[in-house]
């Protein structure tokens, strides 16, 4: 008997009983009924890369209403929704972002406004300024009257240029002439330390406490030095001391060895604080001008640098690439002194010498609206198709095109010439020693901005 | 034997005896001029060359004859084949589409590199380390969503497809069954889907069913057209083209629209049979066929053009003008189209190609191509020309795998699962793959005779268009039986086809993306295995054979020659020459022509050596002087001599004289006496020998 086994498909098995029921379905891998599939991806890949640069509008606002350069910006450490920036006519603002209305000012300082910091609890907030004044205020969002009159203030023997509030205790640290330490329930100084002892009168501008190991400052001196000073011992620990001054420093907050630097050269740098000796762990590159002011965001996979030379850059660090991820600025923005990177770090912001706060978006075409499952769906497989194809040139080309002012642009160039002619003349020194038969140690690029660790 | 050959010293001075006598190494071999008899055979052997180059002029001008009639009869083939080897284009071709799609190799600036490089290469692991675990951790991320959103996976239980044949069963092989047969043994449901539609008014008919296998296209060629839903056969539109018969069919776009060459112009008809469009472009075309990723519609007329058309623009991509076209079939794998052309041989072309030079000519047949078949994996090309032969190539290789006679086939067919049919007049062979044409799987005869074949897919169904009609017939194992929910499948419903339109829509491939090597869009680079297969790309082996016949020799096959080989080549005659001439083993035999040389040295110290050590003794010895006189005015050095001296075995005796000078002038002299004293020293070699055993010369003295 002739047995054909051939197609005879119940229809019942295929199809839905009703059009409520999900449609059945039916998997097979085979490539000749998936045709072109990987081109089609590719192209796919191209689609999302386009799209992205179609939807990418990074700026969102600015908050207007300073008379003077923004030159700290604060977070509230409670509420998101609220932030304080102090001006160079010591001014300080607090902010309501939703609204982008300032919901109080307050005339805090005769001079420049050099540090604000909220305590952990939110309650109070401090600031100081070059009138060597330190100042408690009482912070409330709900009334809107602005409280006139501090809650209680200090004055000190020098100005004060900086200053951080500890991450568990009720401590601050603020720093000038003379790094001092205080307590904030009764607003005394309980220790300070004069960088006298270390090297010669200089001024620090920076300090940061580490948010782990909550006893260590970082601080940035004027004589191009960082040091790491432990406030339990009261000493500098470590001391390094770079080619060009540091303009601000800033804790990686979930590895807490990390910390990176905004230098004078152009350049930002992460170091290892336990091997400060070894030098940085990476060069950030890209500003053309000094990098005033640096930021991580929470998540520590990122910081932001505003720069003097008008531009913002968000740099990625878990990846080896020295370049920044994100290039933003507008036509208005001014050289930028503040940046501060939100506490759900999907917001940027930046203070600049147009006397405006900014708001960005940390990734330039993420919506904001709330998402539908799908979409956010189809934006998670978007962006990886685009991770995946990132090594062809097209994909690669769309991705990373980004429009950079033409300044930024002249100056780079000059930059690269610089570098070029400074790599031809070693490596013309080193073919000449060859001959002659000597060795001359090769620096390590990296190694040229770094000089060395102290102590 | 060895010849005797005088020599002769004509210095003054006596050897013997010479207290100053010292060996001139300034003195050297030379070759005396040729003797009468050496000189007849040089004769011989230039008469004997140009009795060869003689020779081989008739041969080459008989082969140029022969050669000229094949080129007649062959025609502009074989320029092609001579001139450019088309064959070696595929390479370029290619290439240039990899440049655009390809990552550009960047030569590395190590100092610009080391800049950014970490300090440590323990630090820039660890990086790396941390750098794969956050990539790990997206890709898991990832992979939770698409289970979230993908579809179910729901397979299909593999079914065996097929004919079993049993032991009882009157028939041996498959071939014998009739379809009567084999639909006593399916189920109703399979029954059902055998047809068989009368038509005869617009008759010949032909056929074409959609990639989702949902609905087919009837065509007559006098000007009739339906789409019909089979399954329940439901007419979907119906359309009578008045006074414009109808040259080809092509569905579109996944069953909403398709495209009719009419006798003038091609029109498209949307699925309610709605002209939606006239190509004013596609003027006379004979063949249709459509991209369906690229969605490029491409027609071949009757002047051997072939235009591309993107009909989500509506634009004309490219328009290439070809050698007669006879018939043009798509490959499913690298949309590349394939032409069969009068002159016999094959092409493919891409639309991007302005030169209007195909990417792959293959010289198939010695007649016209008829008709052309890809299998779906996109590896073989079934050939039937009109010399009634039916060929099976290998694209990836470009050679003849099968080849059979038969009659001449009027249409083919891949079904999805690599089955072939073929149809002549009434008959349709269905074989069950294209490596087996010797054994065909089903024999079917129609009522008439076959326009067209076309499988349906997702099916165990064959639809024959034939003069009288349409039918269906069934070939059990043709089909593929699992189908993808994500793809036009037989069970989508007209939304998912609207919807599936713009999904594909967003996707399209760009034209100029298309290319022989399908797999190199969306890497990063040549693959090496792919450039080696396409490098290897040749003629085929029977036009070889033919080439190889009339004097054409495979450039590729040749041995590259350097200028350096050449030398050694003709030192190496040269030596046989010298060789054969002067006879025997003159230089010793299993030295080379080029280390010759050395030896030569080593011999003449070893000479030198020995001759002074002999003058020395003969010093001693203190020999009369009258004997000195006798070798002052003819010398004759002997064989067995010079044998000693020379440690040569056969003792031949060769010429040695003192200067250049003194040769001519001998040769001046006394050109007879050297003949005459010849054949005496050959007589009186012996006793020379005895006598002057201990007398020895020093002919560089």
């Amino acid at each position: 008997m002739v047995k054909v086994n051939n197609i005879s498909r119940d229809d019942q098995a295929f199809t839905r009983d009703k059009s409520t029921e999900p449609f059945k379905q039916f998997y097979n891998p085979d490539q000749s009924i998936h045709r072109f599939e990987k081109p089609r991806e590719y192209v796919r890949a191209i689609n999302a890369a386009k799209m992205d640069d179609i939807h990418a509008k990074p700026f969102l606002d600015d908050l207007s209403g300073h008379m003077d350069t923004p030159q700290v910006i604060a977070l509230h450490s409670k509420n998101m929704g609220y932030l304080l920036t102090g001006a160079c006519d010591g001014e300080i603002k607090l902010w309501n972002v939703p609204s982008r209305r300032a919901v109080q000012s307050i005339k805090a300082h005769n001079s420049f406004v050099n540090g604000i910091v909220v305590d952990p609890e939110g309650e109070y907030f401090y600031s100081c300024g070059t009138d060597r004044y330190l100042k408690k205020w009482k912070l409330d969002t709900k009334t809107l009257e602005p409280e006139k009159s501090p809650v209680a203030n200090y004055i000190t023997d020098n100005g004060l240029l900086c200053m951080d509030h500890h991450y568990k205790q009720n401590l601050l640290v603020t720093a000038g002439d003379v790094i001092t330490v205080w307590d904030t329930t009764r607003l005394i100084p309980t220790q300070s330390f004069d960088l006298q002892m270390l090297h010669t009168m200089e001024t620090v501008f920076a300090v940061k406490y580490n948010k782990v190991e909550c006893d260590i400052v970082a601080y940035c001196c004027r004589d191009r030095s960082v040091g790491l000073y432990d406030v339990r011992s009261g000493e500098v620990v470590r001391r390094l001391v770079m080619a060009r001054k540091s303009n601000a420093v800033c804790w990686n907050p979930m590895q807490p060895f990390h910390f990176s630097l905004a230098n004078e050269d152009s350049n930002a740098y992460t170091f290892d604080m336990r091997k400060l000796g070894d030098g940085p762990i990476m060069m950030h590159s890209g500003h053309t001008n000094a990098v005033m002011d640096i930021d991580y965001s929470p998540t520590g996979s990122e910081f932001v640098t505003g720069s003097y030379d008008k531009t913002i850059r968000i740099f990625k660090t878990d990846t080896t690439n020295y370049k920044s991820r994100e290039l933003y600025h507008t036509r208005r923005m001014q050289r930028i002194f503040s940046v501060k990177f939100s506490s759900d770090s999907r917001f940027v912001f930046s203070g600049s010498d147009d006397h405006a706060v900014r708001i960005w978006k940390t990734n330039r075409s993420e919506p904001l609206r709330n998402m539908s499952i799908k979409e956010e769906k189809t934006l998670q497989y978007n962006k990886k198709l685009v991770e995946r194809y990132k090594h062809m040139e097209e994909v690669r080309r769309i991705d990373q095109r980004r429009h950079v002012p033409k300044l930024v642009l002249k100056d780079a160039k000059i930059l690269q010439d610089k570098r070029e002619a400074s790599d031809r003349r070693q490596r013309n020194q080193e073919k000449y020693a060859m001959k002659k038969g000597s060795k001359i140690e090769k620096p390590v690029a990296m190694k040229k901005h770094f000089l060395r660790e102290e102590e | 034997m060895p010849r005797a050959v005088r020599s002769a010293t004509t210095s003054k001075k006596p050897l013997r005896g010479d207290k100053n006598a010292t060996v001139n190494s300034s003195a050297s071999y030379t070759m005396q001029p040729l003797s009468e008899k050496d000189r007849e055979t040089a004769e011989r052997f230039l008469r004997e060359d140009q009795e060869d180059k003689l020779e081989e002029k008739e041969f080459e001008s008989k082969q140029k004859n022969v050669r000229n009639r094949f080129i007649k009869k062959t025609g502009a083939i074989l320029d092609q084949v001579e001139q450019g080897f088309v064959y070696k284009k595929i390479q370029k071709n290619d290439l240039s589409v990899l440049e655009k799609y390809q990552r550009p190799t960047k030569k590395v600036d190590i100092y610009t590199q080391k800049r950014f490089q970490f300090n440590s290469k323990k630090r820039n692991r660890q990086e790396n380390v941390r750098n794969a675990i956050f990539d790990d951790q997206d890709r898991a991320q990832a992979e939770i969503g698409l289970v979230q959103t993908e579809i179910i996976r729901d397979a299909v239980p593999l079914i065996a497809t097929g004919i079993e044949l049993d032991d009882s069963d009157v028939v041996t092989t498959t071939n014998q069954l009739t379809q009567e047969a084999l639909l006593d043994s399916v189920d109703m449901n399979t029954r059902r889907k055998v047809f068989d539609i009368q038509l005869s008014q617009h008759s010949p008919y032909i056929m074409q069913f959609t990639q989702s296998g949902r609905y087919m296209l009837i065509a007559g060629r006098r000007g009739y057209l339906s789409s019909v839903r089979w399954r329940d056969f439901e007419m979907k539109s119906e359309v009578h083209t008045i006074n414009e018969s109808i040259r080809a069919i092509q569905w579109m776009m996944e069953d909403s629209m398709y495209a009719v060459a009419q006798s003038s112009l091609t029109y498209v008809y949307d699925e309610n049979g709605v002209e939606i469009h006239r190509c004013i472009d596609f003027q006379k075309m004979n063949h249709l066929s459509y991209l369906p990723f690229h969605f490029l519609l491409v027609g071949a007329n009757a002047s051997a053009q072939v235009i591309y058309k993107d009909i989500s623009l509506g634009e004309n991509v490219a328009t290439l003008q070809m050698d007669p076209i006879t018939f043009m079939t798509q490959n499913p794998k690298n949309a590349l189209m394939v032409l069969g052309h009068t002159n016999g041989t094959v092409s493919m072309v891409t639309p991007r190609d302005s030169s209007h030079k195909p990417v792959v000519s293959m010289f198939c047949h010695k007649a016209p191509v008829k008709q052309l078949a890809v299998d779906p994996t996109g590896n073989y090309l079934v050939t039937c020309g009109s010399d009634a032969t039916v060929k099976v190539w290998d694209i990836r290789t470009y050679k003849c795998i099968e080849s059979i006679n038969t009659h001449q086939v009027q249409a083919s067919a891949f079904s999805q699962k690599g089955m072939l049919a073929l149809a002549h007049k009434n008959k349709v062979v269905v074989y069950q793959s294209c490596g087996a044409l010797n054994k065909p799987y089903l024999t079917h005869y129609t009522p008439a005779n076959i326009g067209s074949l076309s499988f349906c897919p997702f099916e165990d169904i064959l639809g024959v268009g034939h003069t009288k009609g349409v039918s269906s017939v069934l070939i059990p194992g043709s089909g593929e039986p699992k189908f993808d929910s994500r793809m036009p499948n037989p069970y989508c419903d007209d939304k998912f086809i609207k919807d599936w339109n713009v999904r594909s829509l967003l996707d399209k491939l760009p034209f100029d993306s298309i290319c022989l090597d399908d797999g190199a869009i969306g890497t990063s680079g040549t693959r090496e295995t792919d450039y080696q297969y396409s490098s290897k790309v040749e003629v085929s082996d029977e036009l070889k054979q033919e080439l190889q016949q009339v004097g054409v020799v495979d450039k590729k096959n040749k041995k590259r020659v350097s200028s350096r080989d050449e030398l050694r080549e003709s030192l190496r005659a040269k030596d046989a020459e010298v060789k054969d001439k002067v006879g025997g083993d003159w230089w010793d035999q299993s030295e080379d022509a080029l280390d010759r040389f050395s030896s030569l040295k080593k011999r003449k110290l070893a000479y030198d050596k020995n001759a002074k050590e002999q003058v020395r003794d003969a010093i001693e010895r203190g020999q009369a002087e009258d004997e000195a006189k006798e070798f002052e005015d003819n010398v004759e050095v002997t064989g067995a001599s010079l044998k000693e001296l020379l440690g040569d075995d056969d003792g031949e005796v060769v010429r040695i004289t003192k200067k250049k000078g003194y040769v001519e002038e001998y040769e001046s002299e006394d050109d007879t006496q050297s003949e005459s004293s010849e054949s005496e020293a050959s007589e009186d070699n012996e006793d020379v020998q005895s006598e002057d055993e201990q007398d020895i010369v020093d002919p560089f003295a």
